[in-house]
């Protein structure tokens, strides 16, 4: 798949989408008859209440999963009928992800948390590069140190520059400040939009959040309500 | 009651939910093995020992000059034991102009006291009796028959007394008295010699009173006995007279032991790592429990009260198991046990509830105590709890709880205790090695390609968990090594010890005159033989100028070797199956004190008679006395069929003594007729047929060769199991990782890859550890334990390395199969 970041295209669109689960013998349904389409270089908000969909409607946006119904169409071919290791190698190149309970790998420093993306790419550059995003997020003095060594603040920051270093066209962020305190959260919103303002305003950045707050800092707000659309609102 | 119910439900819940399941497996099998080697060894023991107890002709045997006392028999019948009384001596048979030594057996009528005698009738009939031969009747062996041309219903002539020939003996069931009595074997009542002078008071025959009856009764006997015996009896242990299979036995039974441990004390190591992930798993529940406002000593007692549940649980079944295994052991053995079973008792099942609780406590009481550390406030952290237990408490209950394992299994403490330090040191050096290998590669990471470097980040940044899986692995490894490669080497040494082309016959009483042709006539047949060894009789007197019954430990005053005359030979080479242990052979001897001849004493009775090196032994060669010096200690594998001896000679100082020659050979099934010609064309010559006691011997060996291969298939199984207990302790963390990469677009043939790598890379190098580490350890408890020679085997060093790489990867491809399959999405949810 190809893009040109300076034409607005759609880059994910969704057709009448629904995921559920085998539940004893009735399903259970989590999300229903969603349709939606987000643009390159938009910022998109999914708010809603715990339990409305938001994190599984993200990861069915990013290929971590495969809806039950309807069809989704990443550039517009179809994302969902890809194999599993077709759409890692998507991810691999399109795609990066900021969760809300950082999600690094224990054993590595943080600068060999932020290389791994480029590594699996094979970029012979990665230490540079890694070194390069650990500056921008402020933490150069704390490369060597291990996730268990860092607070929780830092260890978002990491994980940002770890989701900013491989240039991904879309950023997946799921309730990035869900684990931080309010002073820590707001610090890392601002890294997180200063970074694309910056450095990659061709990339689509998709939100799930139930902060309305952080919400109302994107272009686009899709509101989830028990696994359906109800609001698309434009800020 | 109400915190049993409740704490019943929650191990039940955590059951279903598959909580426990490796904990569980490995608490099973740790008890299964440990009941199969209860039942198993309690019964084959007591087969064991009802086979030699029938070899020996009953479980205690006394024997004495005399007979034993009409009190003390009474004093037995009163205790509810059986007993039986012979009588053995050399007397001479004729039979018309005929006239040979025999060696007179004249039994009583409880004979014989433990299995049956083999008798051959007219028109070659064979039969198996329990009762003695009729007052006036006489059973000879064949070759007797043979060389005296006597036919059943002859009249034969032994001791003056005329006995009616009704059957040819093939078989006792007691062989007591080995190769010490050369003649020829005959069986009368014992009745049929009252009033005779055979057995005069001057007599030199040799009274056997066999006993049996209950262990217990037996044991309290083996106490108080010795004091009741008058000063010409003794105790006799089948030792004495079997030490081929003695040996055999206590190698087999030591090596069984050691198996039996290792399996123990492996599925053990795997309750430990088991309990390990559980307690980490439990921690938020605790924490929540406490934050529910549970007291820290309830949350203890509660967490107390479900390991006592599994335990138990585990007991019965692993108990119930254990004891079926038994079945399937005893069912593989039974062609070749050679007497009924004594029947299982169920307090092995007994022991098996005790054994879990035992191991349960002992590997899982301090991570159950540190849970109750945990404060409430973890319940808010999301980062995984630390648990932070005494190392100190949890190695301490972890040894003290192994070392109890060890004797109750093996209820011998030095196989315990090298075992333990054997495996501990192990396990040191194995950390030692990994700890430099880390180093050194973690230093080279940034030259490698990304999976390795992953695989080796993964490893180098967890040194303590790498090490211990290492030491873990190498541990599990080297010990299934150890088994097999006892097992392998122990069941090579029983085959050696009795191969294909075995002696089964001896020749005696060769004259010097006969000893070329006899030679030539075996050579001529193209039967495999022995050199032909002079034999000269001769008493030992004095021990260093001492009366040598007075020179010897108490323990030996009646000793065999003092009391009769001692079988010797004068050989100019070490004999074959002899090793020398101290000394020199001649003729590199230091110069010796004119007068004073050189002699090579055996290592066992050297040891009974405390003999050393350089001692001077006195014997009485009929009627001269000669002086001689220890100049060299041999062992001799008596096991080897071979004719051995006490004392040797160096060649020509004794050539003018009279002596005959003595010869062992192999004559093939379907060559009895041989013996016959033999037989007519040296008439002087006593043949003795062995193969019955050969065959004896075999089917206590292939018994024990069985229950090493049964056994080891446990051994294998425990080491699987540790293995896989280790995998499922870090499995969470693996997984996490797995699902990140994914998301971060790796493919699974990457994950795939770098996970193959990092257990090739661990179980490859576990398994050169094990392999070096194995031999190492193995040749010096082959030496200190087994009493093998160590001799190397390649096999045994390159399959380690191959088999450990390719079951550690196949184990992890097995365990994160799963996490490479599922969507990422879902597989963070089930982590989280």
């Amino acid at each position: 798949m190809t893009s040109n970041p300076l034409t607005k295209e759609t880059v994910i669109q969704a057709k009448d989408l629904g995921y559920s689960v085998a539940q004893d013998a009735q399903p259970l349904i989590i999300l229903r008859n969603l349709n939606l389409s987000i643009q390159s270089g938009e910022q998109v908000a999914i708010l809603g209440p715990s339990g409305a969909g938001k994190s599984t409607l993200l990861a069915l946006l990013a290929g971590l999963d495969t809806p039950t119904e309807g069809e989704l169409l990443w550039r517009g071919q179809a994302f969902s009928s890809l194999d599993e290791d077709a759409r890692a190698a998507v991810r691999a190149k399109e795609v990066g992800f900021i969760f809300q309970s950082f999600q690094l790998l224990p054993e590595l420093n943080a600068l060999e948390n932020v290389m791994l993306p480029l590594e699996l790419k094979g970029d012979p550059k990665a230490k540079q590069q890694a070194e390069k995003w650990l500056e921008k997020v402020g933490l150069t003095q704390r490369a060597k140190h291990r996730p268990s060594q860092l607070s929780g603040g830092e260890q978002q920051r990491v994980a940002i520059a770890r989701a900013f270093v491989a240039k991904p066209h879309v950023l997946f962020a799921d309730e990035p400040t869900g684990n931080l305190d309010e002073d820590n959260g707001r610090k890392v919103a601002d890294l997180l939009f200063e970074l694309k303002a910056i450095n990659a305003q061709a990339m689509t950045l998709i939100l799930v959040t139930h902060d309305r707050q952080l919400a109302q800092r994107c272009q686009r707000i899709l509101q989830l309500e028990a696994g359906q659309l109800i609001n698309n609102e434009v800020n | 009651m109400g915190d049993l119910k409740l704490t019943a439900q929650q191990a039940w819940r955590g059951v279903k939910a598959g909580e426990y399941h490796v904990l569980l497996v490995a608490l099973i099998l740790a008890v299964a093995c440990a009941t199969l080697l209860g039942v198993v060894g309690e019964r084959i023991q007591g087969a064991l020992g009802e086979e030699t107890a029938r070899i020996s002709g009953g479980d205690l045997v006394i024997s004495g000059r005399q007979p034993t006392s009409e009190a003390l028999k009474e004093s037995f019948t009163a205790a509810d034991l059986r007993w039986s009384e012979k009588v053995q001596l050399t007397s001479m048979a004729s039979f018309g102009d005929e006239f040979l030594l025999v060696n007179l057996n004249a039994v009583d009528n409880h004979y014989p006291l433990l299995g049956e005698v083999r008798l051959q009738g007219q028109n070659n009939k064979t039969w198996q009796q329990s009762q003695p031969p009729a007052v006036g009747e006489i059973w000879v062996e064949p070759s007797l028959a043979l060389r005296l041309g006597a036919m059943l219903g002859d009249t034969l002539d032994v001791g003056g007394i005329s006995f009616k020939l009704t059957a040819f003996l093939l078989e006792t069931p007691d062989q007591s008295g080995g190769f010490s009595s050369f003649s020829p074997k005959v069986l009368v009542h014992l009745d049929s010699l009252s009033n005779s002078p055979l057995l005069d008071t001057l007599s030199r025959a040799r009274w056997r009173l066999g006993i049996t009856g209950a262990a217990a009764t037996l044991e309290a006997l083996i106490e108080t006995l010795p004091k009741q015996l008058e000063g010409h009896q003794r105790l006799r242990d089948f030792k004495e007279s079997q030490p081929g299979i003695a040996r055999a036995m206590t190698e087999g039974q030591r090596y069984l032991a050691m198996a039996g441990l290792v399996a123990v004390l492996l599925a053990a190591l795997a309750v430990g790592l088991a309990t390990q992930r559980q307690a980490k798993r439990q921690a938020k529940e605790v924490a929540l429990l406490r934050c529910l406002g549970q007291s820290r000593a309830r949350v203890q007692k509660l967490l107390l009260l479900q390991l006592f549940w599994l335990g138990l649980s585990a007991g019965i079944i692993g108990g119930v198991i254990g004891y079926a295994a038994h079945w399937g052991l005893i069912e593989l053995l039974k062609p070749v046990l050679p007497l009924a079973l004594p029947a299982a008792s169920l307090k092995p099942m007994f022991a098996a509830i005790a054994l879990a609780l035992w191991l349960l406590l002992g590997f899982s009481l301090a991570p159950l105590l540190s849970l109750g550390q945990i404060s409430p406030l973890a319940v808010l952290q999301s980062r995984p709890w630390q648990l932070s237990h005494s190392a100190w408490l949890t190695y301490g209950l972890a040894g003290v709880a192994t070392l109890g394992l060890g004797w109750w299994l093996s209820g011998d403490w030095l196989l315990t205790l090298w075992t333990l330090v054997g495996l501990s040191g192990v396990g040191l050096i194995v950390t030692g090695i990994g700890w430099l290998l880390l180093r050194l590669l973690m230093s080279q990471l940034d030259n490698l390609p990304w999976y390795w470097r992953q695989g080796l980040r993964r490893l180098g940044r967890n040194p303590s968990e790498t090490l211990l899986q290492l030491s873990t692995f190498t541990l599990a490894f080297t010990a299934v090594l150890l088994v097999g490669r006892g097992g392998d080497q122990l069941m090579n040494d029983w085959q050696n010890q009795l191969p294909a082309e075995r002696p089964n016959q001896f020749a005696v009483d060769i004259q010097p005159y006969e000893k070329q042709a006899f030679a030539a006539v075996l050579d001529e047949q193209g039967l495999a033989h022995s050199q032909l060894y002079p034999l000269l009789r001769a008493r030992l007197t004095h021990i260093n100028g001492k009366a040598a019954a007075e020179a010897v430990p108490d323990s030996a005053a009646s000793d065999n070797a003092l009391r009769r005359e001692l079988n010797l030979t004068w050989s100019e080479t070490l004999p074959e199956g002899n090793t020398l242990k101290a000394g020199a052979w001649w003729p590199d001897l230091p110069a010796a004190k004119a007068g004073v001849l050189p002699v090579s004493v055996e290592a066992d009775v050297a040891k009974r008679l405390n003999l050393k090196l350089g001692d001077e032994l006195t014997f009485n060669m009929a009627g001269n006395h000669l002086q001689t010096s220890i100049a060299s200690i041999r062992e001799v594998r008596w096991e080897s069929f071979n004719p051995n001896f006490y004392v040797i000679f160096p060649p020509k100082v004794l050539e003018d003594q009279a002596h005959t020659f003595l010869a062992s050979f192999v004559l093939p099934e379907d060559e009895a007729g041989f013996i016959r010609a033999l037989t007519q064309q040296f008439p002087g010559v006593a043949f003795l047929d062995v193969r019955a006691m050969l065959a004896q011997a075999e089917g206590i060996l292939r018994q024990l060769s069985l229950g090493v291969q049964y056994l080891l298939g446990f051994v294998l199984l425990a080491g699987l199991l540790v293995t896989w207990a280790l995998m499922m302790a870090s499995l969470d963390a693996r997984k996490r990782e797995q699902v990140l990469l994914k998301v971060l677009g790796a493919s699974r043939r990457n994950l795939a890859s770098r996970q193959a790598l990092e257990f090739l890379l661990l179980g490859g190098l576990a398994g050169v550890l094990a392999a070096l580490l194995g031999e190492l350890l193995y040749s010096f408890i082959a030496g200190k334990l087994l009493n093998l020679p160590w001799s190397p085997a390649a096999l045994f060093w390159v399959l380690p390395p191959v088999i450990g790489a390719l079951l550690l990867a196949g184990f992890a491809h097995l365990a994160l199969k799963n996490a490479l399959q599922t969507p990422p999405h879902q597989l963070l949810k089930q982590l989280s």
